[in-house]
């Protein structure tokens, strides 16, 4: 939908794109109304440098806490020969030419083919406000978004192999970075920070979740609306520990589904049966279950992932007189079970290892679900059936 | 062109003339204020609606509300008699300013044309016979002038102060004040040269002096502090104040630019930031609208603090000032710009405000860094710091 101006005396009227007035650095938008027509000037101080083909791009609008002007970044997607596939980069920066980024030659198309994108294809959203206009100034970008908001642009045909680039797919990425879409929260209730990127010339890598996990809103609807605007740490535990069910449901239909294949074929041997029907019974377990997601379908998680982690577990455990864990699992699951079953007994020391566990843990959560795959969950059972039973 | 009144407005002291005069008389003093002032040609709303009532009802014989004028410079001889004010307008008319009716001379304008393009002879002369009723200030001082244009601006599409002002003070773009240079950036001139400056920021420095606030103004809150413009009109009344503080700037420029010399930023800087730093020497620095504007902030805020009386006590300070190493001080500034870059949501608005808390600390005789520009920037960048983060 296209962006709304307020016209004395009140009256909401869309706006449409008309022209770059150069002399004046401004947009101007054509608007009609009943009774009244016009151009509105939207202040673009930046050089304008058009891109061949505006239709081959996608804006999204998401919000950032602590988002400075100079937060422009190019967004690569983290594969193993990284390509540039968008910006992004805060409201203000269309606003200004005070950022490293005014004389860009990469950067200006970029821009201003988001700027026409803000104008004509804006989401509709309670957060964008309909700002008044007379005949003095021009309006500016950031009286239609919150300072808070920024665009991430992507050029579709850069997003191989298919040029669909579904954000519900790589929220969990911006979301390390403490990027989320703009959605019906106020961006100032924000709480979530994340990794501003860092180095001499700073990116923002793009990993998508895992393609064995079905996308989902729910992966998406916890990070950005749950845990994002969640200050309490006991309510950010039970988020993330839901985004663990949900891949702990994962593996128990997949075993379930090769298992209960399995017993079928090997219904006439009793002693393979009840192999078959122990493993069952194992997967009904919770713990068992946590440990085999970890250690089985999140497999290519290396030891750095999760160090901080399980240290940060075991303080939790030590201020509780219990003994250290070894793995993660069972050290994570022994933090559940507290938490849940004997909060009442938690002390002010464990609240405050709470606090460090979360963003451990937060990364952890999101590290499984780039890294969740079943290939090797299924080989196990292949590689257990006899020859004969095949 | 009949003068119907002509009263003396002792709080502004000023004339106040109302006259009588036909469309064809004010269009015509009009048309060419909307020629030559690029800050009165602007008109981005147009309401079909108040448009056709206005057009049917000037042509039905009604009497719009009074247009309100002011003559906006020192004006040439004066005008003996009221029969003789026609001869005296029409001699001045380049230092004429709408200050209230600009829609409504657009109205009248629009309408002549489309009955010219009617070819209606009869109603276009009718129409040009019409009489309205037009308000003349003459002979007072700007402030005064801007203090009426906000007093007036109670409609619908008020102009900003930084509007008023540029309309204001336009004619200085013409005449060079005691060597200083303004410019237009629409005149593709760039203000290099140490006596040249951007109109626009100049204005925007001002702006900033008489609201005491270095940030551009936002586009919600329309100027409201008469208050503050009426003790400044009195004020000014001995004195044009934004001559003074044009000249009290320069004073500034002209000084570190002399102490700095050929020095710039250093080769060790360039290398470890890149080249795009804030400025590459002094003048670059102090060319641009963020220390302008911090500039004009912080001496309206001296001033009513009671520690300087005015520019002229800056423009004093300024010969005292001393710099012992030119591309330290030069390094310092970029080095606080760098980090206003990468750390602040409005880097602009930091850097205005870095250069307000520099000039209150280079002008204050009472600090520690009063006239030591190198002190002075790492006691603002202190103060930033501290007040911001």
């Amino acid at each position: 939908m296209p962006l709304y101006v307020t016209l004395p005396p009140g009256i909401k009227v869309p706006i449409t794109f008309s022209m770059f007035e150069e002399k004046k650095n401004c947009i101007l938008c054509k608007f009609k109304s009943q009774d009244q027509e016009g151009l509105v000037e939207i202040k673009y101080p930046l050089d304008i440098v058009d891109s061949e083909n505006p239709d081959e791009f996608q804006i999204f609008l998401l919000v950032k806490n602590d988002l400075n002007e100079n937060d422009i970044f190019q967004v690569f997607d983290k594969s193993p020969t990284p390509r540039r596939i968008g910006w992004c980069f805060p409201i203000q920066a269309l606003n200004s030419t005070d950022h490293s980024f005014a004389d860009n030659r990469h950067f200006l198309p970029y821009a201003y083919v988001a700027a026409n994108k803000l104008i004509s294809e804006c989401p509709d959203n309670s957060n964008i406000s309909i700002p008044s206009i007379d005949d003095t100034e021009p309006v500016e970008f950031t009286d239609f978004f919150p300072d808070s908001i920024a665009i991430l642009i992507i050029h579709l045909p850069s997003i191989v192999p298919d040029t669909n680039f579904n954000l519900e797919k790589w929220v969990a990425s911006l979301f390390i970075h403490g990027y989320i879409p703009l959605g019906t929260r106020p961006p100032i209730d924000l709480i979530w920070l994340g990794e501003k990127p860092e180095g001499k010339e700073p990116k923002i890598l793009l990993k998508p979740i895992s393609s064995a996990l079905d996308i989902s809103p729910f992966i998406s609807t916890v990070l950005t609306d749950l845990i994002a605007f969640e200050r309490n740490n006991l309510l950010v535990f039970f988020y993330l520990y839901q985004v663990i069910e949900f891949l702990m449901e994962k593996v128990y239909l997949i075993e379930q589904e090769v298992l209960i294949d399995e017993l079928l074929k090997v219904r006439n041997d009793s002693v393979k049966s009840k192999d078959i029907l122990s493993d069952i019974q194992g997967l009904s377990s919770e713990k068992k279950r946590i440990n085999r997601l970890i250690n089985c379908y999140c497999k290519t998680l290396k030891n750095s992932d999760y160090n901080d982690l399980l240290e940060s577990c075991n303080k939790f455990h030590k201020e509780n007189d219990d003994k250290e864990y070894n793995d993660i699992g069972e050290a994570l699951y022994k933090v559940r079970n507290v938490l849940f079953h004997q909060y009442r007994n938690v002390s002010s020391t464990q609240q405050s290892v709470l606090s460090d566990i979360i963003p451990n843990l937060i990364y952890f959560v999101i590290n499984m679900l780039f890294n969740f795959s079943n290939d090797k969950a299924e080989k196990r059972y292949i590689e257990k059936i006899p020859e004969s039973s095949k | 062109m009949k003068v119907a009144s002509d009263l003396f407005d002792s709080r502004i002291q000023a004339r106040n003339l109302l006259v009588e005069l036909s469309i064809k008389e004010y269009l015509q003093l009009a048309e060419d204020i909307l020629d030559k002032n690029e800050y009165q040609r602007r008109r981005v709303r147009s309401s079909k609606t108040v448009y056709s009532l206005l057009q049917t009802d000037i042509q039905r014989g009604c009497i719009i509300p009074p247009v309100v004028l002011a003559l906006t410079s020192d004006i040439e001889g004066s005008y003996s008699s009221n029969d003789k004010f026609n001869e005296f307008l029409q001699s001045n008319k380049d230092h004429l300013v709408i200050l209230d009716g600009l829609q409504r001379t657009y109205s009248m304008i629009d309408l002549i044309k489309e009955l010219n393009s009617k070819g209606d002879e009869n109603e276009l002369k009718k129409v040009l016979d019409h009489k309205i009723r037009a308000e003349f200030y003459v002979g007072l001082n700007r402030i005064g002038i801007l203090y009426r244009m906000l007093t007036l601006n109670t409609g619908q599409t008020p102009m900003s102060l930084r509007q008023q002002i540029e309309i204001l003070y336009l004619d200085y773009l013409k005449t060079p004040v005691e060597g200083i240079e303004l410019l237009r950036e629409t005149d593709e001139k760039i203000a290099k040269r140490t006596n040249q400056y951007n109109f626009r920021e100049i204005v925007e420095g001002f702006n900033a002096y008489l609201e005491r606030n270095e940030f551009p103004i936002d586009r919600a809150d329309l100027l409201d502090n008469i208050q503050s413009l009426e003790v400044l009109s009195r004020e000014n009344a001995q004195t044009d104040l934004f001559i003074n503080y044009l000249k009290a700037w320069h004073a500034f420029v002209q000084k570190i630019t002399e102490l700095c010399g050929e020095d710039g930023v250093s080769e060790d800087f360039l290398y470890e930031h890149g080249e795009g730093v804030f400025g590459k020497n002094a003048q670059q620095i102090f060319k641009k609208a963020q220390a302008v504007s911090g500039f004009g902030a912080s001496i309206g805020r001296l001033i009513d603090f009671k520690i300087i009386n005015d520019f002229q006590d800056v423009t004093d300070s300024v010969e005292k000032m001393t710099i012992s190493t030119p591309s330290s001080f030069i390094d310092g500034i970029n080095r606080n710009m760098e980090w206003i870059k990468n750390n602040t949501k409005k880097i602009g608005n930091a850097q205005r405000a870095y250069f307000q808390y520099f000039f209150r600390e280079l002008f204050n005789p009472e600090g520690d860094s009063f006239v030591k520009p190198e002190l002075a920037v790492s006691a603002a960048f202190y103060k930033y710091q501290s007040q911001n983060i």
